[in-house]
């Protein structure tokens, strides 16, 4: 089967229900990739997501992305520098990189206004809510305990691009690959808002669920050491 | 449906621009409203940033979901880059596309780019790879920001539906560019205000406006100048206030006192300096019925002066909706599409010329 959006063949199959009518994506590797529906998509880690999984750790309040800016953004490349020169940010992982620097220059040029105040995306935020319930349901997103970071300072935080190998846990591998797929992307959304909206312990839920599906990203756990809680 | 390369019909052209055709609350101010949104797509680099693999993806996948989610009974998509320029330049000239998404050389690095377009009446129109992915539009006559908002917030949800956005908690809709990044709204009208113009009152009007952190523009946009008196207000910030805040800004506080500044000045000309108004715009009238050669600003001052005459009473032989037409068809392009070729400068003089008394001429 021919990729949807170019002659390539196609290797990601998406299936979406909506409304009752069914509409289906076929896409090749690459295109799926572009449309960020694949493993590894373009710009999926920002710094502050990649340093969560690898630390578990919460960053300091006040200080999401660090206390300095990074000096390029590790999605994207885009260096700071670049980005005063040209006035444009490279990829929506350049807000989070660079979020020291860029948050005062943005109050200056909003009047002030710092933090987001109007509408969301319905369909991102319903998508967080049925997660959450799912997440309140009897079936426990695992000992709290096994949540646990190493002490270690965090590692640099550039991004896991490496083509890593398949986690190990059981289940999830009898999953189709497209699924496995999609649900990682939608995931990683997921934790990205809930760490923007500092809610560290659903964070490490999601890493956790993350970690089971076999994202490459999401480092494994590491059994021998009880670290320290998530939200603690 | 078009031949590709005319996206608009002639009769659409000589039909002129559904936000021209002064209806609505406020018109005889408030020439039109709009309400613009920029989105991005989750998991892609910035448009500035795309490689042209990653373009060309962007495009395909917002095209395919666009027309796939049946926003309004007639969309029209343009693959603007493959058009001829004198057909951008319409779209640019009927406020559908931006200057910038007009540009480009044919196989530049930055194609393809497209747009859809409600039809017949043009009021929706998205902009796919323009500085950010998404870039939607709601345009209307007279004031009518908070319908706008409506239409667009609807539009946006069903968008959304089918597509993911680039978002962040904090930042709300992250844009390329951090001006525009939170609501990514633009809420702007474009009102008409050759009376202060005449009294030398808009300085006070721009005072204000800025003072409240809004913007205040010329006809096409950034940069450009008032020609025609037209100016356009609209936000500036877009991060710390909600949509409704920005829209009640605009739309009840400072749009309502502008109006009512330009209609105390007509009134004050009208009253006082009669003879003064009189000899404007019937010298207006006048040389727009007998020019033999007419430069673009020069036949917007004078359609301007003609619209306060026909407005104030003084001119009762011409319709005014017949005059803010005028103030798109007397453009290059469309001039060049009415006439079916292209001009040189010194004939684009004559047809606007020749138009003008045309539709201007003595009853
Ligand atoms: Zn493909
Ligand atoms: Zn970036």
């Amino acid at each position: 089967m021919k990729c949807d959006l170019c002659d390539q063949e196609a290797t990601v199959h998406e299936q979406t229900i909506r409304a009752g009518k069914v509409s289906e994506r076929h896409l090749c590797e690459r295109c799926a990739r572009e449309a960020g529906i694949s493993i590894n998509p373009a710009a999926p880690l920002t710094s502050l997501l990649s340093q969560f999984m690898t630390t578990g750790k919460p960053p300091a309040p006040g200080q999401a992305a660090g206390p300095v800016a990074a000096a390029a953004c590790p999605s994207c490349g885009l260096t700071y520098a670049k980005f005063k020169e040209s006035g444009l940010l490279g990829c929506p992982d350049c807000y989070a990189a660079f979020e020291p620097s860029l948050g005062p220059l943005l109050e200056r040029a909003h009047e002030g206004g710092a933090h987001h105040a109007g509408k969301k995306p319905r369909r991102l935020m319903q998508q967080v809510a049925a997660h959450r319930q799912q997440a309140g349901a009897p079936a426990p997103a695992g000992p709290p305990a096994e949540a646990a970071a190493a002490s270690a300072p965090a590692p640099a935080s550039a991004p896991a691009r490496a083509p890593a190998g398949r986690g190990e846990s059981a289940s999830p591998q009898a999953m189709p690959v497209a699924e496995r797929q999609r649900r990682i992307v939608a995931l990683r959304k997921l934790l990205a808002v809930a760490i923007g909206d500092e809610q560290y312990e659903r964070a490490a839920q999601i890493r956790d669920e993350l970690r089971r599906l076999g994202d490459p990203d999401v480092p494994p756990a590491e059994p021998g050491r009880a670290g320290r809680g998530p939200a603690a | 449906m078009n031949a590709p390369h005319s996206p608009m019909s002639v009769e659409a052209v000589q039909r002129g621009a559904q936000w021209l055709r002064s209806s609505g609350s406020h018109a005889d101010v408030v020439i039109s409203s709009r309400v613009r949104l920029a989105r991005n797509l989750w998991g892609l680099p910035f448009l500035h940033r795309c490689s042209r693999q990653q373009r060309g993806a962007a495009l395909n996948l917002c095209k395919q979901r666009l027309l796939g989610l049946g926003l309004c009974p007639q969309m029209l998509w343009v693959d603007v880059h493959t058009l001829p320029q004198i057909d951008r330049n319409l779209l640019v000239e009927r406020h559908l596309i931006s200057k910038e998404h007009a540009k480009g050389p044919p196989g530049g690095s930055d194609e393809p780019r497209g747009l859809a377009v409600s039809l017949p009446d043009e009021s929706l129109s998205i902009m796919v790879n323009e500085e950010d992915h998404l870039r939607m539009q709601v345009l209307q006559s007279g004031l009518s920001l908070s319908e706008g908002l409506h239409a667009i917030d609807r539009v946006d949800d069903a968008i959304e539906s089918v597509l993911d956005y680039a978002y962040s908690p904090r930042f709300g809709y992250l844009t390329a560019c951090p001006t525009n990044v939170g609501c990514g709204i633009r809420l702007s009208a474009m009102l008409h205000l050759p009376a202060l113009k005449l009294l030398g009152d808009v300085e006070k009007v721009r005072r204000a406006a800025q003072d409240m952190a809004l913007a205040v523009r010329g006809f096409y946009g950034e940069g450009s100048e008032a020609t025609g008196d037209l100016y356009q207000i609209s936000n500036q910030t877009t991060l710390g206030k909600g949509e409704a805040v920005l829209l009640r800004e605009l739309e009840t506080e400072i749009i309502p006192q502008v109006i009512e500044y330009e209609r105390a000045a007509r009134r004050i000309l009208l009253e006082r300096k009669r003879r003064t108004l009189e000899d404007h715009v019937f010298r207006a009238l006048g040389v727009l019925r007998s020019a033999r050669l007419l430069a673009p600003d020069e036949a917007l001052t004078m359609l301007s002066l003609v619209r306060l005459g026909v407005l104030a009473g003084l001119i009762t032989d011409v319709p005014e909706q017949e005059v803010s037409q005028l103030f798109v068809l007397v453009q290059p392009a469309h001039l060049q599409r009415l006439l079916g070729r292209e001009l040189d400068q010194q004939k684009r003089r004559e047809a606007r010329a020749d138009l003008l008394r045309q539709r201007l001429g003595a009853r």
